[in-house]
């Protein structure tokens, strides 16, 4: 009896053929983890020290596993120095950049309701970079350094609402962007002046450091990035299906009882402090949090519950991806930021071309 | 016997001080009815149901809501395209914990909540690609899974073909009827209201309105001070069903069609 | 009770506890590399303390350790087992190294010629010369904490004199003027030129000499070598006697050598006046009496409109000077050489033209090799310096003519 017109068959039509919203769609996830923790372990291979998988392998379950060393470990002294000293702080660095990026940018867009956001275009990124620069002048402790990018983030992504809210379109995402573009270029211009103020000393470090680089990669600053990261990003994980109605607009997420305001910005201070323990400890890397939630979004879809674990996977996978190249093919040390700006570009490039707006928001 | 659900007393509402959208509004809706607003474009009906929804803070007097309730936008658009699914399972917002996931039961609820409204073979479809009326059945669904005891509807027919129009308007009844839903919704067509609604506001601008039984207030008369134009109220048998509807007289037309003949 | 999917929770937890748990493993201790069973102990210009494993099993050279510089100060090429990156390689062949210990130029087991041959990150350098397992690194090859930490053997890695001196050790800068007396004109010069230690040459090449012969554990060699040094110095104070000199030329002098400009009776141009603006401005203001330089020729120089009415460029005393860095590193052998060149451009008529031959015995004493004609001209930059005022000095077969000059 309740059967409506509108199910008559002549309408409908066959299947989506949208893998995503099939049960196969949590293999990619799965899958995506696999990756990464396979990466990882690929990573400690590539070096000038000759180091086998199954070696690497063997060392870094040594060392994660809770419990003392062996005795009689069977690995040389030289070998533990070059997974656990020379390079497994810098994949940690990678691995958890990309992980905060990609989670952080997934958070932003699905918040902003706007594909087209990222930390570096909201003002998050070139605010912490601002703070970090800042404490950098005033030769503050790592710690100092962190805590000020993270007011710096936090205070940039406050002004860019402010704006838009003066503009009365705090839910417009053009005015949004603009105004996010408008903030950043404040920052930026601002952490030129802190350059300025800089002495001979300081400059070269923050030059470098904005650029965006692993070089340097040390426990205390892994320490740095994985508890904000892993702990920031655990709670935005636990929320992440707040983020599929706050993508509904601020009206309707209301409408269905959801405290709106409340979980905006608990939202916006976990995303803040995670870019921000990145930016501290790799300077500003671009792009990745932009195109990493596009990339996710086309293989699992746009629902968060799926897209944010894919989303800070595959910015992991990428990131490390990156780094690798730097750090084996290219002849130089290049800085990340330069490197994912430079493969970024073309891959988003291709990804427009190839999608044409599949996966993408329409209108 | 029914008790109120929403009431409104005096409210008014002013972007600017002294530019009043409406004043000195006043009304009761009785649960598991149906109520119709009525008026001409920019009279203020979306602000005076976001003033309802709390969504802007009334300048003067006060809302009343005993309920949940939920809303349905006039035209829904999603930055991102969700499933069918996904988009009725956000209906549970209240029932899923701050920092937890919809649960196995939810979905359940999603499902049969789409059963229920025939469209259940578009559960993973994404949302973009139903049509107009689907989609608004799609937003039916996510409103009842939600356990909305007042469903507000913003233009619900508006973008849609005739046959929609009264798959909507049928809807509408049922969740009012079956459901015991309370519906409040914004129309252009008085027609629409007279059919399904049991009370009706016209807002005749400023602190002018008038409210009362659909049938007493949607007159001949009122409709004119209402629209400007001229309607007719006709009474007809249809299967043994005696049916009222409105049918808006064309004066120019009218008249030419007269001399042609 | 709710029947929560937490299959998928999983999907996250799982990687998020993964990575959690390996960053937690860099909070254990980190690996020490243990003292060596036989060992050397030597204590580096920095007071580092480094036991060098016996038996030997040779030196690596770490990044911006040249192997040029090495070869120069410890005269030992068969004890490398590393000896750098391509880039370093191609320096080598520049320099007058790779004429002398062509060996260490031509053996390719001393190069890296890997996949990551040219990755100068500090951290990967690490392993690159972890992968060598010399006794004992030159250099720190990435950040000096990093290699301290672990407790590697890396020979002037980090450190101070200070530090050094702190250990009771004695200072390795004894003889360090070579018996120059104080330069009249140093009361006149900047005070950070003076103060920074680094003034005469001697301030940088006596310490590292020393300390490179202790720890190819010869100490006795470094003696003789620097007091071979400071008689080459002493050989031209006693024949310029800069103190009776009337006239002393203003020199525009750029590289290594400024603080050997009293010796050669020239005064330094650039310290006497302090002007700001920019380096071209300068120049103009300060107008030398001669340029020295050690980039580009002469007659680039004089061909650019902005030096034309220059006195030097008018004059033809714009030279190429023989540099430090470009067939040398430590400057051991050239400094001595340098300065007499410089001597006898700026004073002919006090000097015997004597650079050549100084140039060919004290490469024939440090490191018994022979230069050829050719590779003196090199050195020299005799053809660059054809069309400069008194440079003919400085060529092949001068010394018969340059007698009769002196004796009208």
């Amino acid at each position: 009896m309740t059967e409506a017109i509108i199910a008559d068959p002549a309408r409908s039509r066959p299947k989506a053929g949208s893998p995503w919203t099939t049960a196969y769609g949590w293999a990619i996830p799965l899958l995506l983890g696999v990756c990464v923790l396979l990466a990882m372990l690929v990573s400690l291979c590539i070096g000038a020290y000759p180091m086998s998988f199954a070696q690497a392998a063997r060392i870094v379950l040594h060392l994660a596993w809770p419990g003392p060393l062996p005795e009689n470990p069977p690995w040389t002294v030289r070998e533990l120095v070059v997974v656990q000293v020379v390079r497994l702080p810098r994949v940690l660095l990678a691995t958890l950049a990309g992980l905060g990026l990609g989670i952080s940018g997934t958070a932003l867009q699905g918040m902003m309701r706007n594909p087209l956001v990222g930390p570096d275009i909201v003002g998050v990124s070139s605010g912490a970079a601002f703070g970090g620069v800042l404490a950098m002048l005033f030769d503050f402790s790592p710690a100092g350094v962190i805590a000020l990018a993270f007011c710096g983030g936090m205070l940039a992504i406050f002004c860019t609402f402010t704006l838009a809210r003066l503009a009365h379109a705090s839910s417009s995402s053009m005015i949004l962007v603009l105004s996010g573009i408008f903030i950043s270029g404040l920052f930026v211009a601002l952490i030129d002046l802190v350059k300025r103020l800089a002495n001979d000393a300081q400059f070269p470090t923050m030059a470098f450091w904005l650029l965006g680089s692993f070089v340097g990669a040390d426990p205390r600053k892994v320490a740095m990035i994985a508890i904000p990261t892993l702990g920031g990003g655990a709670v935005l994980m636990m929320m992440r299906w707040r983020l599929n109605l706050l993508s509904l607009g601020d009206l309707d997420a209301q409408s269905l009882g959801m405290n709106a305001g409340f979980v905006r910005w608990t939202i916006l201070a976990l995303v803040s402090l995670i870019v921000a323990s990145q930016v501290a400890v790799s300077g500003v890397i671009g792009w990745i949090g932009l195109v990493v939630p596009h990339c996710a979004r086309m293989l699992v879809g746009p629902d968060h519950r799926r897209l944010l674990p894919v989303s800070g996977l595959l910015g992991a996978l990428l990131m490390l991806a990156l780094d690798d190249i730097t750090r084996a093919l290219i002849r130089a040390e290049i800085p990340s930021g330069v490197m994912t700006a430079l493969i970024g570009t073309p891959v988003v490039c291709f990804l427009f071309w190839k999608a044409q707006g599949k996966g993408w928001g329409r209108e | 016997m029914s008790n109120t659900v929403i009431e409104f007393n005096n409210l008014g509402h002013a972007y600017r001080p002294g530019e009043w959208v409406f004043q000195n509004y006043s009304a009761a809706i009785q649960q598991g009815s149906i109520f119709a607003l009525l008026g001409p474009n920019g009279c203020g009906k979306t602000t005076l149901l976001k003033v309802l929804l709390g969504a802007l803070k009334p300048s003067t007097g006060s809302v009343v809501m005993d309920g949940r309730s939920a809303f349905v936008p006039q035209l829904f658009q999603v930055t991102f395209d969700y499933s069918v699914l996904d988009m009725v399972l956000m209906g549970r917002a209240r029932q899923v914990g701050l920092f937890s996931q919809p649960s196995v039961e939810d979905e359940e609820a999603a499902m049969a909540s789409l059963d229920r409204f025939g469209i259940a073979h578009f559960a993973r479809h994404p949302f973009h690609e139903l049509s107009g009326g689907e989609r608004q059945l799609v937003i039916f669904a996510r409103a009842l899974v939600s356990d909305a005891e007042i469903l507000i509807l913003d233009e619900p027919t508006s973008a849609l073909d005739l046959k929609n129009q009264i798959v909507v308007l049928d809807w509408i009844t049922r969740l009012s009827h079956q459901d015991g839903l309370t519906i409040l919704f914004t129309t252009h067509h008085p027609h629409h209201a007279l059919a399904v609604a049991d009370n009706a506001l016209l807002m005749l601008g400023g602190s002018n309105l008038v409210s009362g039984k659909a049938g007493d207030v949607l007159s001949e008369e009122n409709l004119r001070a209402l629209y400007g134009v001229d309607l007719k109220l006709l009474a007809f048998e249809h299967k043994g069903h005696s049916h009222e509807t409105l049918v808006p007289v064309l004066p120019y037309a009218s008249r030419a069609r007269q001399q042609a003949r | 009770m709710m029947r929560k999917p937490i299959g998928r929770e999983l999907l996250w937890v799982v990687p998020f506890l993964c990575i959690a748990l390996i960053a937690a493993g860099l909070l254990r201790h980190e690996p020490r590399f243990p003292a060596p069973e036989h060992f050397r102990t030597v204590v580096d210009g920095g007071g580092n303390v480094i036991k060098i494993a016996l038996p030997f099993r040779g030196i690596a050279l770490a990044t911006n350790s040249f192997p040029s510089g090495y070869l120069e100060s410890t005269r030992s090429p068969q004890l490398l087992v590393f000896a750098g990156k391509p880039s370093d390689r191609d320096m080598l062949a520049q320099n007058a190294m790779s004429w002398i210990y062509p060996e260490v130029l031509n053996n390719n087991k001393l190069w890296n010629t890997r996949l990551f041959r040219e990755n100068t990150s500090p951290f990967t350098e690490v392993e690159t010369l972890l992968a060598y397992d010399p006794s004992v690194w030159i250099g720190c090859g990435g950040s000096p904490d990093l290699v301290r930490r672990v407790g590697l053997p890396a020979f002037g890695c980090g450190g101070s004199p200070a530090q050094r001196e702190r250990m009771g050790l004695p200072s390795l800068r004894s003889k360090e003027d070579c018996g120059t007396p104080p330069d009249p004109m140093r009361s006149r010069y900047p005070k950070g030129y003076v103060n920074s230690g680094w003034y005469y040459p001697e301030n940088y090449l006596f310490p590292g000499i020393r300390s490179s012969a202790e720890l190819i554990g010869h100490p006795e060699f470094a003696e003789p070598r620097i007091d071979s040094y400071c008689a080459a110095i002493a050989g031209l104070r006693q024949q310029l006697q800069p103190a009776s000199l009337a006239f002393r030329p203003r020199v525009q002098m750029e590289g290594e050598s400024r603080g050997n400009a009293p010796r050669a009776g020239v005064i330094d141009a650039e310290v006497e006046r302090r002007i700001p603006g920019d380096d071209a401005e300068r120049l103009l203001v300060m107008d030398p009496d001669m340029i020295f330089m050690v980039t580009g020729t002469p007659q680039q120089f004089a061909r650019d409109l902005r030096w034309q009415g220059l006195k030097a460029v008018q004059n033809h005393r714009v030279y190429r000077r023989p540099g430090q860095l470009e067939f040398w590193a430590t400057g051991l052998t050239i400094q001595p050489v340098i300065v007499r060149w410089m001597a006898e451009v700026a004073h002919p008529e006090r000097l015997q033209p004597a650079v050549r031959q100084l140039l060919r015995d004290r490469v024939m004493s440090e490191f018994g090799y022979r230069l050829s004609e050719e590779q003196i001209d090199l050195i020299l930059h005799v053809k660059e310096n054809a069309g400069s005022v008194g440079a003919e000095r400085f060529t092949r077969g001068y010394q018969a003519t340059s007698e009769q000059g002196s004796s009208k």
